[in-house]
């Protein structure tokens, strides 16, 4: 199945899509926050297109639910639904920014005035690292306020970065090249074995290894780098600290396992690796891959931390491979001259470059179907929706989808009522 | 009279500063991993009058790039024979001495450019904004 598509015709720098808005940063240096929902209403013209387009580009995690399931075996709903998602990848969802203007919640110059390296929200905060170090300010703030991004930023380090990624609890992995991985914790669980490098703020040193960018395979971190070898930072729950003094469990650091160890590879030939959730993946010259981890695995039982699944051939890259993730869609690799998406239904999709920037959003509750893909003049707003289709426990590619993700939060869809105050775990 | 390294150049009236050729980036191979130039000593020093007078300087760093029309040329290389793109000029003691050596962006964070440049530099059409997000992430672009 094809996937459906919006474009928004301007001159963008970086995205961000956090709970009905869309952060979009001009190249110019200013931010602009739209109004997400309304924007994607206003691209429905008929009402039988509706449930395709909420499902699309809001609710991304509807049809997820196991009751749905039952549906899913019947063939004639099933066949209904895909043909709802194949009637709106026929429209043209595109919109020059002039256009926009009704939806734009609030512009403002971006916070510090530099144009951000990468940026995460978190719990209703932006995260955002620049040239002077690691910030944040507060996001998603009320329609009445002057502001959607509160302009009184707080720095919490001065390093220099290269990139950040959020956690679905509250840590941030921060890499930081040849200074080496870290992280923000701002959990109540904190490690008791890691070094402290900054006093104000919860931020560790998981390791003084090179880090490009990094990535959370449940408690603990995989950590790319694009010139020396990759490594996953094992984290384990420590209930037997003598120092506990309270009920909560520490999560201590445990070890690094180098990527030729978790690929049984003898060659000294560098290769990029990538790692999320359940699985890892190394891209080879004409393809990738497959490794599951088992975060759970029992070791005396003869269970395995790591089990190679499968390898993936392709057709030659379009370049080197430079950059990987995964999302419960599929993998998203990107070359120095494309950016390819290799659908969990083994469908591909090629996108030319040259390629500004692109975003996943597996963390979000809404928005983990969305592929963000900012280009020269333009940001396309891809959504997938084959994989509700598929069977997870069984598919080799993309993120499995499990339900007890949700299981901690109020509302888990578009269609629930919410309260904007109600503080959410992400 | 061409350039010689380790000797300071009074630029003025054209610049206000001094510069030298630091020989330590003149060596055929090269020191220490440190990069050398291949464009010529009076290259080096046309270079940085030019970059210095488009004012592509953050503080006491000035980076440049060599350019016919839009297109970039290589100014030098790394220890590993990889080519390099862009010029970094320094002023370390802050006393209006400069020497340089081409920058190695991928490998060394020291060596990015900071993004005012950048912009400059993408609003002039020499790089795209593709380039400006890979250099700042210290993903390999050709520059």
């Amino acid at each position: 199945m094809r996937p459906v598509k919006i474009t928004i015709y301007g001159d963008y720098f970086d995205c961000q899509i956090y709970r009905g808005r869309l952060y979009l940063w001009t190249f110019d240096g200013i931010l602009k926050v739209f109004n997400w929902n309304d924007l994607v209403q206003s691209f429905i013209k008929q009402e039988t297109d509706r449930i395709a387009m909420t499902f699309c580009f809001m609710d991304g995690n509807y049809l997820y639910k196991s009751s749905l399931i039952e549906l899913f075996n019947d063939t004639d709903f099933r066949k209904l639904l895909i043909k709802k998602f194949e009637s709106v990848t026929k429209t043209d969802l595109s919109v020059k920014e002039i256009k926009l203007k009704k939806f734009l919640l609030g512009s403002q110059d971006t916070p510090t005035g530099f144009i951000p390296t990468d940026t995460e929200i978190y719990s209703n905060k932006l995260y955002f690292i620049t040239d002077k170090g690691l910030f944040s300010a507060t996001a998603q703030r009320g329609k009445n306020e002057k502001y959607p991004v509160s302009s009184r930023h707080t720095k919490l380090w001065d390093c220099s970065l290269l990139s950040i990624k959020a956690n679905k609890y509250p840590q941030l992995a921060l890499s930081g090249g040849n200074e080496g991985l870290f992280e923000l914790n701002i959990s109540r669980s904190k490690p008791s074995n890691l070094k402290r490098i900054e006093q104000k703020y919860p931020i560790y040193q998981v390791s003084n290894r090179h880090s490009s960018f990094s990535n959370y395979t449940f408690l603990s971190i995989y950590n790319t780098s694009l010139i020396d070898q990759s490594f996953i930072a094992l984290f384990k729950w420590n209930l037997e600290n003598e120092n506990l003094t309270s009920s909560i469990p520490l999560r201590d650091f445990d070890k690094t396992v180098d990527d030729k160890e978790i690929f049984k590879t003898k060659s000294n030939r560098h290769f990029v690796s990538w790692g999320i959730e359940d699985k890892i993946y190394k891209a080879t010259d004409n393809g990738f891959e497959i490794i599951k981890f088992n975060n759970y695995a029992k070791p005396e039982k003869g269970e395995s931390v790591f089990t190679r699944l499968t390898s993936v051939n392709l057709h030659p890259w379009k370049g080197n491979v430079i950059n990987g993730s995964t999302a419960y869609f599929g993998n998203i690799i990107e070359c120095e001259n494309a950016l390819i998406v290799l659908q969990s239904d083994k469908q591909s999709l090629t996108i030319p470059g040259p390629i500004t920037r692109w975003r996943i959003y597996p963390r979000s509750m809404n928005y983990e179907n969305h592929l963000h893909v900012i280009l020269d003049d333009r940001i396309e707003i891809y959504s997938f929706n084959h994989d509700y289709f598929l069977n997870q426990e069984q598919k080799e590619i993309g993120i499995q989808f499990r339900p007890e993700k949700h299981r901690r939060i109020v509302r888990t869809s578009y269609f629930d009522d919410f309260d904007d105050n109600e503080d959410l775990p992400f | 009279m061409p350039y010689q390294v380790d000797i300071d150049y009074d630029l003025n009236p054209t610049i206000d500063c001094t510069y030298m050729i630091s020989s330590h980036h003149r060596r055929t191979s090269g020191y220490n991993n440190k990069s050398v130039w291949t464009i010529s000593n009076d290259e080096e020093v046309n270079l940085f009058i030019s970059s210095k007078t488009f004012n592509w300087v953050e503080d006491n760093i000035c980076y440049g790039l060599k350019l016919n029309g839009t297109t970039i040329l290589v100014v030098g290389k790394t220890s590993n024979n990889q080519d390099l793109k862009i010029a970094k000029f320094v002023d370390g003691n802050r006393n209006n001495k400069w020497h340089g050596y081409p920058a190695d962006p991928k490998n060394k964070k020291q060596d990015i450019p900071c993004m005012e440049i950048l912009t400059i530099w993408r609003n002039l059409n020499y790089i795209g904004k593709s380039d400006v997000r890979k250099l700042k992430q210290q993903i390999s672009c050709g520059l």
